[in-house]
């Protein structure tokens, strides 16, 4: 059933970033997606089984390092009856079928959200091709039983597989509700371990856009304004159109110049020698010590929106900790650089690249050739890394424009430091917190946010792919109507965890120019440490330990978080360390997922050594284990990055870092040992792509006050940068 | 023209000697597993093996490999390869995937030198490759697997 698009409306959450199932993803729309073959069985766009017995997934989220490839395939598998590893998992095309209502992978929700419509499309196979036997047999259905791809009469023995039961289940109606398992009937959910996408990323052959190729390709770089907001003046290509294989150089968009060229190597040889004139544009002069300066007076002199007003201030006396925190830009920086091939005809555009977001981009695509969203048609590999970064269009709309420019197929390609210094970026920001706190409690909790808004730039992108006939001023209108209401900006710090009878947050939107987006966990990875931090800063004025005062305090309804803050102390032993060595800890809720990390630290020759985070999660069911470990492993080391070695500063409006020389990553050797715990649930999946990053920055800077004694309150941390 | 051998294949190219090896390998050859990451010899994500040592190839002129014999993932075929592909697979190593053929290039060359590393010589000879998805530490203990594997004489065949 193709989903009304006026209900998209009523969904607040798809504005607001979420994402809402509110109705059956059963895949039977109007126009269904055709079968590959017209003879196979095809119960829904999801799940075709051909004649001889191969069974096609369409897999409708990206692979993007998170095991939704695993993933969605078992919960399929699980019903189906069938292996696995023994089913073909295809990308599936952006379609109405797989809308929900946008097709994204984001916002940790693959799993949550697949949970009961992916499971439903296996078990209406399956009670279909029983009900195919039992009218081949001439059998009640009851008496059969499905079972590694085979239909069973219980009674005779008889079995036939799925493949010769095709032609028969072709012709049976589609049953509204077949019935799901019961969780004590599970064989995959909770125990499938293997990743199915690991054989071929260890043998090379695992394609990601940047691997593709097409006939008549040729490869296109842009050279492009370093100052956000500046133009191209003018260009001397001189010493460019000397390097061989180039065959093109144009001046592109207002902006940027476009250089094309028989391969990567050449084009970016003659992007070097190109000699642009560049006006800086509003932007020129901005520096990162600027834009700080703006946050502080930004948090002194804007009231900003009230977020949550709660309860009354403490009457009598109180004490009170006060503290400002701050986190500057980060780079999402996947390691597969961002490109896109494009091939442009008359009768159909196609676009092949790493993308979380198929119908963004085949109509941000088909808006700026101006050719229906129909006409466009988009191919989602493997993704070298996504992070949030791969939602957002731009270079997929450069590749087209380029393609119909040229006339050819072309591949796009940044280089690392056009995807380092045109990234959209996790905004600076600054967190005020003032606590009040009497007879050992916290009593009263203020917090204001101040930061650039993601949401700005991306609702008029969703907007536009829900809402196609919107014009341009409506939708700049309605992201700066959801920019100084962006809830993912005060996400994880709206409400908290803990009882504090007075709560009142406030958020005023900044736009410091530089442009912002989704960067792993959003809101939460910044309101996660500054909250976190600062609750910690609040149990050290009690002199409670950390751990025994944040139990205390937690909301007695969070049992969740209380479960997990005492898994993550057993399994880190908590308090028992050897000589020099100290831990922190810290506790957040991100996509109804609750994860509690404690960071053991030492400081050797003035520099943080991170031995080990220990983590402990609960997202309700978790359906494969490994794969829910690894995520929160990733999560771990991804904020690592960004609260120890690497940040982005602007300068001159533009961005100062440019490789991994100076935008420095964890690597092996500064690597810490990780140990993740699940909490057993029976709960629906919520989700663990982002969770793992929030808590981090806190439990590392609260490890290092224990050691240190110094209080660190902006990232990336630095030893000597006492606040 | 450039001569080399390449996963036991000859190879004769009209290519600029200048050229970064990657680029030959991945436009010229479409072999694709070694990958691009960073241009600059930093991430490691290029990382192919010329005469079994590890090398950057995206800093490499294909001038500088006439004659040699160079190995890429696609052609890993040794004993040390296979438990290497095996261990990476069992231990559930890939995310993304995107930088684990520099990674495991990498790890079989350590192997091949040296058959039961310690964490610090995986330290020494791994953190010139980078993995945004965080998986060193799955990383060493394959390498540790892949070591004990080797040690036990068993080189690879279907992961358990």
């Amino acid at each position: 059933m193709s989903l009304n698009r006026r209900q998209f409306l009523r969904s607040s959450a798809v504005l607001g970033g979420g994402l809402v199932i509110g109705f059956e993803l059963v895949g039977c729309g109007e126009k269904q997606l055709a079968a590959s073959l017209t003879d196979s069985f095809q119960p829904s766009s999801f799940l075709e089984i051909t004649p001889d017995g191969k069974i096609i997934l369409q897999l409708y989220r990206a692979e993007m390092g998170q095991g939704v490839y695993t993933g969605i395939t078992t919960l399929v598998a699980e019903e189906l009856e069938v292996d696995p590893a023994g089913i073909t998992i295809v990308p599936a095309p952006s379609h109405p079928d797989f809308s929900t209502p946008i097709q994204i992978t984001g916002g940790s929700a693959s799993i949550k959200d697949s949970f009961e419509p992916l499971r439903q499309v296996g078990a209406t196979a399956k009670a279909i091709l029983l009900a195919a036997a039992a009218q081949e047999w001439n059998v009640p259905v009851d008496a059969l039983i499905a079972e590694n791809g085979k239909v069973r009469d219980l009674a005779s023995q008889r079995e036939t597989n799925y493949a010769a039961l095709v032609a028969t289940a072709k012709t049976l109606p589609v049953p509204q509700h077949a019935p799901l398992k019961t969780p004590a009937q599970f064989k995959l959910i909770g125990k499938y371990d293997r990743r199915l996408d690991a054989q071929q990323k260890v043998d090379g052959s695992s394609v990601y856009g940047i691997d593709i190729h097409r006939d008549g390709m040729v490869y296109a770089v842009l050279v492009r304004c370093p100052h956000f907001g500046g133009t191209l003046k003018n260009f001397d290509a001189g010493a460019s159109k000397q390097i061989a294989g180039v065959s093109a150089i144009f001046a592109f968009g207002d902006s940027a110049v476009a250089i094309v060229a028989n391969g990567y190597w050449p084009a970016r040889q003659a992007a070097l020698a190109l000699k642009p004139e560049w006006d800086k544009g509003p932007l020129a002069g901005l520096d990162s010590a600027g834009i700080r300066r703006a946050l502080a007076a930004q948090l002194d002199e804007n009231a900003g929106k009230n977020v949550t007003d709660a309860g009354d201030a403490p009457s009598g006396d109180a004490q009170t900790v006060a503290a400002d925190y701050y986190a500057p830009y980060q780079a999402h920086a996947a390691m597969e650089p961002l490109n896109c091939v494009a091939e442009v005809r008359a009768e159909r555009v196609d676009i092949w690249t790493g993308n979380q977001s198929p119908d963004v981009f085949r109509s941000a695509v088909a808006d700026a050739l101006q050719r229906s969203a129909e006409s466009v048609f988009v191919h989602t590999p493997m993704l070298g890394g996504g992070f949030g970064r791969r939602i957002y269009p731009d270079y997929a709309i450069e590749a087209a424009l380029i393609a119909q420019k040229i006339g050819k197929p072309v591949k796009l390609m940044w280089s690392r430091e056009d995807d380092i210094r045109h990234d959209l970026y996790r905004p600076a920001s600054m967190s005020r917190f003032r606590a009040q706190l009497q007879g050992g409690k916290l009593v009263g909790w203020e917090n204001k946010i101040v930061g650039a808004s993601v949401m700005q730039d991306a609702i008029p992108l969703m907007a536009k792919t829900l809402l196609p006939w919107l014009p341009q001023r409506p939708l700049k209108m309605l992201g700066g109507f959801f920019g100084r209401r962006d809830s993912t900006s005060t996400e994880g710090a709206a409400t908290l965890l803990y009882a504090a009878p007075r709560l009142k947050v406030d958020y005023a939107y900044f736009d410091a120019g530089v442009p912002v987006g989704s960067w792993r966990s959003v809101g939460n990875s910044l309101n996660g440490f500054f909250v976190e931090s600062f609750i910690d800063e609040v149990a050290h004025a009690l002199q409670q330990d950390p751990l025994a005062f944040r139990l205390a305090q937690l909301k007695p309804e969070n049992t969740r978080a209380r479960a997990v803050l005492e898994l993550v102390a057993i399994k880190s032993n908590w308090g028992k360390l050897a000589a020099g060595h100290f831990h922190g800890i810290a506790v957040h809720e991100a996509f109804n997922t609750v994860v509690a990390e404690v960071a053991e630290i030492s400081i050797e020759n003035a520099q943080i050594k991170v031995h080990k985070v220990t983590c402990a999660v609960d997202c309700g069911r978790a359906v494969n284990p490994d794969i829910v470990a690894m995520q929160i492993e990733s999560g771990v080391v991804f904020a690592l990055s960004a609260a120890l070695t690497g940040e982005i500063t602007i300068a001159d409006g533009a961005v100062v870092q440019s490789n991994f020389h100076d935008f420095e990553p964890i690597r092996m050797h500064n690597a810490p040992a990780l140990d993740v715990h699940i909490v057993p649930s029976d709960a629906a999946p919520s989700g663990v792509g982002e969770p793992g990053v929030p808590p981090l920055a806190a439990a590392l800077g609260n490890a290092i006050f224990a050691a240190t004694g110094t209080r660190l309150r902006e990232l990336p941390f630095r030893l000597g940068a006492a606040v | 023209m450039i001569e080399f051998e390449l996963n036991g294949a000859a190879q004769s190219l009209d290519v600029e000697p200048s050229t970064p090896l990657l680029w030959v390998i991945r436009e010229n050859l479409r072999m694709t597993g070694t990958k691009f990451g960073c241009g600059e010899g930093l991430c490691g994500a290029c990382t192919l093996h010329i005469e079994g040592a590890p090398v950057r190839s995206c800093v490499l002129p294909v001038g500088a490999v006439a004659g040699k014999k160079i190995t890429t993932i696609e052609g890993l075929a040794s004993g040390v390869g296979r438990a290497v592909q095996r261990a990476w697979v069992e231990g559930n190593v890939p995310q993304c995937g995107y930088c684990q053929s520099g990674q495991i290039m990498s790890a079989c060359a350590l192997l091949a030198g040296n058959s039961a590393p310690s964490d610090a010589d995986i330290d020494a000879a791994m953190s010139g490759v980078i993995c945004r998805c965080g998986t060193y530490p799955r990383i060493r203990k394959a390498i540790h697997r892949a070591a004990a594997i080797r040690a036990q004489g068993d080189n690879g065949g279907a992961a358990a």
